[in-house]
Parts: C-alpha cells; sequence; structure tokens
C-alpha cells in the first residue's frame, strides 16, 4: 500500500472544499434550522415539562445522526462516479497520486465531512432544547464516540459500494443499510438468529435514546465491543473498497 | 488483491461473532418505558404541534392505534392511570367494544375529550380551520366517541412490539385486544414478549389472566371450576404465572416513601401498584385452591409487608 500523507491531505482539502460549495449541507441544515425553531419556540415560550424538554432534546440528537449519516452516504457515494464521469480522476492519478492516497483521502474527507455535520447539529440540539431531564455525562462522550465510528464507517461502505454498483443503486444500498440494518437485525434475531448477526447495524451505535432514557452508561466491554464492532466494519468496507478501485480498469 | 478480501472476510466473520452479544439499546428501566412519562410528554403544546412525530416509533404506532380505534378523529390522548394497568386494559377493551356503533346512546367512558383539531368555538382560524375539519376526520367533542372493533388495530401492536421489543405495554394492550378474537394467538403474543422482557412482572401477570380466560372458555356459562380436569390443567398453568409475578414484582418494587403515596415515586405509578396488588392476591388465591396451605402461609407472611391491609394477606 503506498501511501503519501502530504497527497492525502491534499485530497481532503480539495474534497472538503467541494462539499462546501454543494448544496447538500445547506439543505440539512435548513431541516435543522426547522427543529430549532419549533425547539427554540418551545423553549422560550416555557410551555414545557422536563419530559417534553427530554423529548426535543432526543429529537435534535436523533436528527443530528440522522442528518450527519445522510450527508456522509451522499458524499461517499458520489465521490468516485463523480471523478470517473467528469474524467477528473486522470489529472489526478497523473500527478503522479496514488490509488491508496486517493481513496484514504477521499475517505477521511467523506468521514470529516460527516463528523462536522454531525458535531454542529449535536450542538444545536443541546443549545436550542428546553430544559431536559438529566442525563448522564459519560455516555453522552460514549455516544459521541461511536458516531464518530459509526460515520467513518458510513464513509467507507458509502465509497465500497459506489466502487462495484451503479450510483443509484450504490446509494439505495447504503441508505438501506444505514438505516434500516438494526430494523432487520431485530426482526431476524428470533427467526435465523446466524443471518441477522451478518447485517450492518449502525443502530447499535446510536446511543441517543439511550441517553435521553437516563439509563447508565455503558460498561467497558460494552463499550469497547461497540467500538471494536464499528472498527470492523469500517476496516472490512475500506478492504473491499480497495479491492474494487485497485482492481478497476479506468 | 486477494488480501484485501481475505482482511474483508475476517472482519466480517469477527463482527458478526461480536454482533451476537451488543445490545446497548437494550434495557429496561428507561423514561421512554414509563407511560407516564409519555403521556406527560404527549400532554404539552408541542408535542401537539409535531403531531404523530414522536421519538420512538412505537409511540408513534400507539398513537396510530388511538386513531383507529376512534374511526380516525384524533383526540388529545387520555390515557388514565388506571387504563394502564392489565385488568384496566382488559376492562378498557370491554367498554370500547361494548360502545362499536355508529351513535351509541350510552357511552361510560371518554367523555368530555377535546380533539386534536378544535372545535369551531375554540379555533381561531376561521374558514381555515372549517376546512381543516372538512378534510380531516373530525367529530365534535360534546358527541360521543365513534368506536371501531379494533381488528385493524391489531398488526399495529405487532408492528409497535417489532420496532421496540421492550415496549411492554404494546404486548399487554395488544393481547387483550387479541383475546377477543383468537385466545391462543394472544396467548404466544404474550410469550413472544417474555422471551425478550422476562422479568416483566406485568406480561406473567397477563399470561396468568389469559390462561383464566382460557379456562373459562371450556366451560359454560364461563365459570371458573376449580376441579374440572380440563380447566385445571390450565390452571395450575395460570398458578406458575401468577406466582412469577408476584416474585418479580417483590424484587422491584421500590420501598414507599416515609411520607405519601408509593405511587408518588416517579419510578412506581399507581397502575403498577394497582398490577402488584392483583399479582399478589391471584398467587395467593390459586395457592389456596391447589397448593399446600403451608405455602399459603409463607406466601402471605412474604407479602404481608407490602400490603398490610390486604384481607387476603392476614396471617393467622
Amino acid at each position: 500500500m503506498s501511501l503519501s500523507w502530504t497527497h492525502i491531505s491534499l485530497v481532503v482539502k480539495s474534497t472538503l472544499l467541494e462539499v462546501q460549495r454543494r448544496q447538500d449541507v445547506w439543505v440539512l441544515s435548513m431541516f435543522m434550522a426547522l427543529f430549532a425553531v419549533v425547539a427554540l419556540g418551545a423553549r422560550l415560550s416555557g410551555d414545557t415539562t422536563p419530559a417534553t424538554g427530554t423529548f426535543m432534546l432526543n429529537l435534535g440528537m436523533s436528527l443530528a445522526v440522522f442528518f450527519a449519516h445522510a450527508l456522509t452516504v451522499l458524499l461517499s457515494v458520489r465521490q468516485f462516479p463523480n471523478e470517473i464521469e467528469h474524467r477528473t480522476v486522470y489529472p489526478l492519478l497523473a500527478k503522479p497520486l496514488s490509488r491508496d492516497s486517493l481513496l484514504v483521502g477521499k475517505w477521511l474527507a467523506c468521514w470529516m465531512g460527516g463528523i462536522l455535520t454531525f458535531l454542529a447539529f449535536h450542538l444545536v440540539a443541546l443549545g436550542v432544547s428546553p430544559p431536559a431531564q438529566p442525563i448522564s455525562g459519560i455516555l453522552h462522550l460514549q455516544h459521541l464516540l461511536v458516531q464518530v465510528v459509526s460515520l467513518a464507517w458510513a464513509a467507507g461502505l458509502g465509497i465500497a459500494c459506489s466502487l462495484c454498483l451503479p450510483r443509484g443503486l450504490a446509494l439505495g444500498s447504503t441508505l438501506i443499510c444505514v438505516y434500516t440494518g438494526e430494523a432487520l437485525f431485530r426482526w431476524l434475531e428470533d427467526r435465523l438468529a446466524i443471518m441477522a448477526y451478518v447485517l450492518p447495524r449502525f443502530g447499535s451505535l446510536n446511543l441517543a435514546t439511550r441517553l435521553t432514557d437516563g439509563v447508565p452508561p455503558l460498561g467497558l466491554l460494552g463499550m469497547g465491543g461497540l467500538l471494536v464492532y464499528g472498527s470492523l466494519w469500517t476496516l472490512m468496507s475500506l478492504a473491499l473498497a480497495r479491492r474494487f478501485w485497485i482492481w478497476r480498469s479506468l | 488483491m486477494n488480501r484485501m478480501l481475505i482482511i474483508a472476510g475476517a472482519c466480517w466473520l469477527l463482527s458478526a461473532g461480536l454482533s451476537s452479544h451488543l445490545h446497548p439499546n437494550r434495557y429496561r428501566e428507561g423514561r421512554s418505558q414509563d407511560p407516564r412519562i409519555v403521556a406527560e410528554a404527549n400532554e404539552s403544546a408541542l408535542a401537539r404541534i409535531l403531531g404523530e412525530f414522536r421519538t420512538g416509533m412505537s409511540d408513534i404506532l400507539f398513537i396510530k392505534t388511538e386513531r383507529y380505534l376512534h374511526s380516525g378523529v384524533g383526540y388529545v390522548p387520555h390515557l388514565t392511570e388506571e387504563l394502564l394497568s392489565v385488568q384496566g386494559t382488559d376492562q378498557g377493551v370491554d367498554d370500547h367494544l361494548s360502545e362499536i356503533g355508529e351513535d351509541a346512546d350510552v357511552f361510560h367512558h371518554e367523555e368530555n375529550v377535546e380533539t386534536l383539531l378544535p372545535a369551531a368555538s375554540k379555533d381561531y382560524r376561521g374558514w381555515i380551520g372549517q376546512m381543516h375539519r372538512k378534510v380531516k376526520p373530525w367529530r365534535d367533542p360534546d358527541m360521543a366517541h365513534k368506536h371501531t372493533d379494533g381488528k385493524e388495530l391489531i398488526p399495529w401492536f405487532k408492528m409497535m412490539t417489532v420496532s421496540d421489543p421492550g415496549y411492554i405495554r404494546g404486548y399487554v394492550i395488544g393481547a387483550f385486544w387479541l383475546k377477543r378474537y383468537n385466545s391462543e394467538a394472544s396467548l404466544e403474543f404474550i410469550e413472544e414478549g417474555l422471551v425478550h422482557n422476562p422479568d416483566a412482572f406485568q406480561l406473567h401477570l397477563s399470561k396468568g389472566m389469559l390462561l383464566m380466560d382460557k379456562a373459562r372458555q371450556l366451560a359454560n356459562p364461563g365459570a371458573i371450576q376449580w376441579e374440572n380436569p380440563g380447566q385445571k390443567e390450565i390452571l395450575l398453568k395460570a398458578k406458575a404465572s401468577f406466582q412469577t409475578a408476584a416474585s418479580l414484582m417483590y424484587d422491584v418494587r421500590p420501598s414507599p416513601p416515609a411520607e405519601g403515596n408509593i405511587s408518588d415515586l416517579p419510578e412506581w405509578g399507581s397502575y403498577q401498584e394497582t398490577d402488584a396488588r392483583a399479582a399478589v392476591n391471584m398467587a395467593i388465591l390459586f395457592e389456596e385452591r391447589y397448593g399446600d396451605p403451608e405455602n399459603v402461609e409463607t406466601l402471605r407472611k412474604k407479602y404481608h409487608p407490602l400490603f398490610p391491609n390486604n384481607p387476603r394477606l392476614k396471617i393467622e
């Protein structure tokens, strides 16, 4: 594997610049702003109970997770198909930029875009929600940490799918994995456990409801298990992405 | 490059092995599982603005069932604590079913409940409100509610428990609706709930009640005949369920506060206290019928400190 960190940082910068220019982030920000208007209205009117505050906080945190994953998937799925379609991949690789550096750079950029969106939306949720019932600070940190891993996984999966499937299908497949994996797991767990365990469970890395439910933080084993689980899927997605990317004829 | 496929395969297998041990969102004591807190949130103006957009899919589906029951008309959530207990649920379903029809003359419950779409006298929106009431199912809140038979809402209970297997209320209410149409299916539904929530005493209590009902169906006119062999076989299973319910309740019921009522405690509502009493009463009643007198005394001594005024727990 030939990686140059200078090249990777350049790819990250240029990809993030492109992200900023596109409309996706702003469209998602508008949706989050809608939530903020409602939550702020409730906060200022004072017509809320702590239970309602908790409900709003949960809604805001869940939206932050939902939108950050949506953006990460949208970004990751179109990176390589766009470069190939617009033929900009040839000058990039002729720089000379290794295929590995381009892959890692694109993945890092999608991941960072997702993290920045997630943190911004998460802060909005915390800032505008009416006063809520108490939540665990440690579990809050755990939630943030597993979400970072979850976004890395979403970025890797999106890139891997985009390199082996047509763009629309890749987008659909990745979104299905991200948003329905946990529900499918629950449905299959009692019926066909072996099938359930091989499904990607992004939902298991979302601790927002556990957090707002006032449940104690995860133990070391539980937290470590989640981090390892997310990291294994990320590694798997990146290994597949590399396999498809290196073998791809341009 | 096959090395990449091997790495991917190894990661997949390891993650599958780990997946069976990861259940961070399966817990029992969360706030969202307390119907009183959910009801409190639902009563706020904000929850009304957001309509059906609730945090939990199971809550969204639960609200759906209320609409189905009221012919599509959205009323302000009006579940009382009494209706949240197992016996209250059973009675509530009976009340609903006795009031099916176009315009029944006498309605025993749910009077004076406001609709989510306000009546013309309380609506500041003028013709827009008028149009809103025309295009959406709406009924004057002063009129009796128009109830449906509830068959259509049974699948919703299944869906809400699929989306949240810890949603005990969904299992209990769903099972008592199912009981009216298929008693075997209602027991299967409760069993499904017990697989996911083996420590939920309300589910064991519900199972016992459903088994009693099943036993009643074997007799004419639906009476319990303790020595009837067919009924006895089922009632012995009910006895085991009631005793498990009472024992689990004993483990989770908090100590009453020094001043005030136990149902003032945030973690223990009056509906839970009603269920706790029912579990103990039924456990002792069944032990009196089918058990050992010594066991009856042991149970009375065990549960007497919880309910000192309960005549069934009088220690000899």
